[in-house]
């Protein structure tokens, strides 16, 4: 074997070893997860197809489930097709996002977090402007059944807060709302150490989570801009 | 659709194909050389394989489907016009594969000690090289030199023989290789300085000299 060819062998190897590395190398995935994860629960996916004779039992059971349904919605005398979103829930969008904060959109004002998430909810709900606090980054978060806009803030001190807007047609405010001083009526909650406020604005459902405390997350709630 | 049932396809479609979303993301990026473009070529991909997820055969190769996805979807791309036309011409092309031929000795001799030559590049110097190969090719490096599937995954990707994979992986090393020597090889006309190794990074090119720094 001669030496060129022994030469181009080893280059070769060579090039192949640098292009293995290269597969090797650390891609940043956080942004097309978060885009991932905000696209409608069924965007592009297949019809439901029906099978068998599963339709009539659905249909039936369905039928049920309407009637039942309107009786509830009468005697309640509540908006029908909106549902409550539990402190816990909150709570749990609040960590999950603490938590994986590479997976949010990085942003540096309420107005560029309206306009990305419009992009990608055409229906994304207002977020509110809000004072004194650093914005992180914004994001979509869906749930079961509806889906939220969230705004993540750092307060004065550097505690996570986090901002959830829904449509109210979505999400119902839930019946016990304390007024604060400015007249804004904020439904209060405390779980463990985290505080929770909600508010309805317009059309719109707002929730404020955090632990810092209580005090502290009024002020912000009373910063918002929800008009 | 039935919630528990979307939850079980999602569920499932989220332990096949999530896992292989760097090494997806990756090829787009050096396809496109573009975060953004191919950030959209990859969700598309998704969508895509999403939407075919109930025709997906679970002992099938996960990472070879979406990788064919991933293909035909930045055919469209090109196609459609949605994608930036990449910085390589048909005359480059024609040169590129011409010259690692007739001029092979010589390129070996430059590669006496290749391990040492390969790490002296950045991955900015390779990408930069890759870029120019022609898109056949770059397609058959990257999957298999660069994704390491084996020639007959990367065969049904691209639709191709066996054969004609190696071939075209060979060729890729060989031109690669050159480009590579060509950026080596260069030197500044003003300070004879290997481009390569100029400080003005931004500034060279194996065609022009660098007037931040050599400006006499």
């Amino acid at each position: 074997m001669t030496d060129e060819l022994q030469n181009s062998k080893g280059a070769d190897g060579s090039i192949e070893d640098r292009l293995a590395r290269l597969g090797k190398a650390s891609v940043d995935t956080s942004s097309l997860e978060c885009r991932l994860e905000a696209l409608p629960p069924n965007s592009g996916g297949p019809a439901p197809a029906p099978d068998g004779m599963g339709w009539v039992f659905r249909m039936g059971a369905a039928s049920m489930l309407l009637v039942a349904g309107v009786v509830f919605v009468a005697i309640l005398m509540r908006p029908a097709g909106a549902r409550i979103l539990t402190s816990e829930q909150i709570i749990a969008i609040h960590e999950h996002y603490r938590q994986h904060e590479g997976s949010l959109l990085s942003v540096a004002t309420v107005a560029d977090a309206n306009d990305m998430l419009a992009r990608q909810w055409q229906e994304a709900p207002r977020l509110p402007e809000v004072e004194q606090v650093k914005i992180v980054g914004c994001c979509l978060h869906d749930l079961s059944d509806c889906r939220v806009a969230c705004l993540h803030i750092k307060s004065g001190a550097g505690s996570a807060v986090t901002v959830i807007v829904g449509h109210s047609r979505d999400i119902r405010q839930p019946v016990k709302a304390k007024h604060e001083s400015d007249g804004t009526g904020f439904s209060i909650s405390q779980v463990g150490n985290h505080h929770v406020m909600t508010t309805r604005a317009e059309t719109r459902f707002v929730a404020l989570v955090s632990d810092i405390p209580l005090a502290d997350l009024r002020k912000i709630a009373l910063g918002l801009k929800l008009r | 659709m039935h919630p528990s049932r979307h939850d079980d396809r999602e569920k499932k479609f989220k332990e096949i194909a999530w896992p292989f979303m760097a090494d997806l993301l990756r090829v787009a990026i050096l396809l496109t050389r573009n975060h953004g473009e191919a950030e959209d070529l990859v969700q598309e991909t998704f969508l895509k394989a999403w939407r075919a997820f109930d025709t997906f055969e679970t002992e099938t190769d996960a990472k070879a489907w979406l990788m064919m996805i991933l293909r035909h979807t930045q055919i469209d791309h090109v196609r459609s016009g949605n994608r930036r036309v990449r910085c390589f011409e048909l005359s480059e092309n024609a040169n590129a594969s011409k010259p690692c031929e007739a001029d092979s000795g010589e390129l070996d001799r430059r590669w006496a000690n290749p391990q040492k030559m390969m790490e002296d590049f950045s991955d900015e110097r390779l990408v930069r090289a890759l870029k120019r190969l022609p898109e056949e090719i770059l397609w058959t490096v990257l999957l298999v030199h660069v994704e390491q599937l084996d020639h007959r995954q990367a065969a049904a990707i691209l639709r191709i023989p066996v054969g004609t994979v190696k071939s075209r992986a060979h060729r890729g090393r060989r031109m690669l290789m050159e480009q590579l020597d060509q950026q080596a090889s260069t030197r500044c006309h003003c300070c004879g300085v290997p481009t390569e190794q100029c400080a003005a990074d931004a500034a060279c090119s194996a065609l022009a000299p660098c007037p931040t720094i050599c400006i006499p």
